[in-house]
């Protein structure tokens, strides 16, 4: 159920990150809802999983404009190798 | 000299076949030995275990490759089934076990365990109350206690000469810095460390923590490398272990 614009934030926080935890499995976005908007942060494993956490934000947050900051983990290979002494 | 590659949290869906084999294809150039830290898939289906085990086979023929399950591994309970087919593929899996591989005349051995949550000295929980919060508290001991007997064998009966543990939740604070202190009891435990510390350990790998960081260590001083991939940001991290 989509929150609506009078619940306090962080109920409205909270029911967006259980939202991603049960429909996208994704327990690392972070949600902050300011004056201009709810920004979203953290590193996801594939742009494809940016454009959905973005959607289903949109959803739970209808009118508020969702600016997607999250990142994407690299998978390039190590520059080389650290020596544990 | 041993040469580690490491690497959790690559979060494995059914839509990602072809996203990680390619970058694994020169891992057995520069690496002994491949640690899965947990987290391989999303939801813990058989059907992303499988995508992730053709991902990884590859490398598991070529390179000792070894793994524990994660939180995600459990969603759907089916992480008897997850581990079968990690199995399988030449991936082992290891839940309260260990084994060896011999390496550049080096016997290493890797004591593996998903480990739990629970919190660290000053700010954690402990088995008191409800029976829930026993429970809570109570698995992080049992498998911390799987971990340390697993240490424990590798060195008493003197078969392996450098020792690993491989865990997804971490065992000290150090690599949860950038996570909210507030999640920590969440992320990782002390009786991890404590049981590493008390069997003793050349190295721990973890991964759980995707904002945290990637290097700490045991109070008792061993080695703690966080390798979630958000966190080393590579597809996998190369630790050097022993004098060249």
């Amino acid at each position: 159920m989509p929150s609506t614009p009078t619940e306090p934030d962080d109920y409205r926080i909270g029911r967006v990150q259980d939202t991603l935890a049960h429909e996208l499995n994704e327990l690392d976005v972070t949600v902050t809802l300011t004056g201009g908007g709810a920004f979203l942060t953290g590193t996801v494993t594939t742009p494809d999983r940016c454009a959905e956490i973005t959607e289903v934000v949109r959803r739970e947050l209808p009118g508020v404009e969702v600016h997607n900051d999250l990142s994407v983990a690299s998978l390039a290979e190590p520059d080389g190798a650290e020596e544990l002494k | 000299m041993i040469r580690v590659a490491a690497v959790a949290d690559v979060h494995c869906g059914v839509d990602s076949a072809g996203r990680f084999r390619p970058h694994y294809e020169h891992l057995p150039e520069q690496a002994d030995l491949f640690l899965i830290a947990g987290d391989l898939t999303r939801r813990g289906l058989a059907d992303e275990a499988l995508v992730m085990a053709r991902e990884l086979e590859d490398v598991a023929a070529r390179v000792p490759t070894f793994a524990v399950l994660g939180n995600h591994d459990y969603h759907c309970d089916d992480q008897a089934i997850v581990a079968k087919v990690f199995d399988a593929a030449g991936i082992q899996v290891l839940e309260g076990e260990s084994d060896t591989v011999e390496i550049d005349g080096h016997r290493v051995g890797v004591a593996g365990v998903k480990g739990f949550g629970g919190g660290f000295a000053g700010a954690c929980g402990t088995e008191f109350g409800e029976p829930e919060m026993k429970a809570f508290v109570g698995h992080t001991r049992k498998v911390a206690g799987w971990l340390e007997t697993s240490l424990l064998e590798l060195a008493t009966r003197d078969v392996a000469d450098v020792r690993i543990a491989l865990m997804h939740y971490s065992p000290v604070e150090a690599t949860l810095r950038g996570e909210r202190p507030e999640i920590y009891p969440f992320l990782g435990s002390y009786l991890l460390a404590e049981a590493v510390d008390r069997a003793g350990a050349d190295l721990v790998v973890h991964g759980h923590a995707h904002g945290g960081s990637e290097k700490g260590v045991t109070p008792g001083g061993v080695h703690v490398r966080n390798v979630a991939l958000p966190v080393i940001n590579h597809a996998y991290n190369v630790y050097e272990l022993g004098q060249q």
